[in-house]
């Protein structure tokens, strides 16, 4: 069975040789204090409705979105229009099929989409 | 399907620009497709620092609501096939640093954030098999990617260089 875990990715941020970045920049980023200092390394998800990446804090105590329909973490911007929309499932897969399928019908492709930008 | 290595070796990253703002020529690499049924997958964003002295640098890959169009160059840049005994596809997606209607970067539009200091610093993200981040098309606003400085404060004008690995689809 498939693990939310298994969808991870990686990120790294290497300052071993390096003065680094102050935490002022690193926090507004969403990033942990200190992670502009020496080796930081963290999972990562991808937004499936915007696709943003997402660097996973491990200290945080909220619950990260979740879209049941689609079985991936979302972000919190993506969380509250899926709550606000009753909880619709605006993934980027979707997307992608819908305009394949209107390139694939001779239609005009059009990029204007109901997917939340991040 | 093939994959390639989008390189861009000894850029000058700039002050930055803020989305809604038209890129600066040879301080960006825009990644677009060449077909309204294209899709780039981007499964790893490397950027590693080349500076003399500490310069912090805040790049983001930007989504773009103005696509790079005419008299595509890329100065320094280059698409690489990864797999030696692949084969590139006729028609490859597009790179540049130059247009002459250069690409906007959409409006919230960051999807990676890759902020770390030029001097010595390296940054790099990988996502996991079906979880890249994918352009789909040629046009506004999902068909092009763009790779450049944000004007946030403490951003200095630094050389680096990345490289961002893909696949066509």
């Amino acid at each position: 069975m498939k693990s939310l875990r298994s969808n991870e990715g990686y990120f790294l941020l290497d300052h071993r040789n390096s003065p680094g970045v102050a935490d002022e920049l690193v926090v507004k980023e969403g990033l942990l204090p200190g992670a502009g200092r020496g080796v930081f390394e963290s999972a990562t998800f991808t937004c499936s409705h915007c696709q943003v990446i997402v660097v996973l804090n491990p200290d945080r105590s909220r619950e990260r979105g979740y879209c049941r329909k689609c079985d991936h973490l979302i972000c919190d911007a993506c969380e509250t229009a899926k709550a606000q929309s009753g909880g619709e499932c605006r993934s980027f897969k979707r997307l992608v099929d819908v305009l394949l399928n209107d390139a694939a019908k001779g239609g005009e492709v059009s990029q204007s989409s109901t997917i939340l930008l991040p | 399907m093939p994959r390639y290595a989008v390189t861009y070796s000894a850029m000058t990253s700039g002050t930055g620009t803020a989305d809604n703002a038209s890129l600066t020529t040879l301080q960006y690499g825009a990644i677009s497709g060449s077909s309204a049924t294209m899709q780039l997958k981007v499964n790893e964003v490397q950027c590693g620092g080349e500076a003399s002295s500490a310069a912090v640098q805040a790049f983001a890959l930007r989504r773009d609501s103005t696509v790079a169009a005419t008299s595509l160059t890329s100065v320094g840049m280059s698409q690489i096939l990864i797999d030696g005994t692949g084969t590139a596809t006729a028609t490859p997606f597009l790179i540049s640093n130059t247009s002459t209607t250069k690409p906007v970067p959409l409006s919230n539009g960051s999807l990676l954030r890759q902020s770390f200091n030029a001097f010595g610093g390296l940054v790099r993200w990988q996502a996991r098999q079906g979880e890249e981040i994918t352009t789909i098309g040629q046009s506004a606003n999902f068909g092009e990617l763009s790779y450049s400085t944000v004007n946030v404060s403490g951003q200095t004008s630094a050389q680096v260089s990345w490289h961002v690995l893909l696949e066509q689809v």
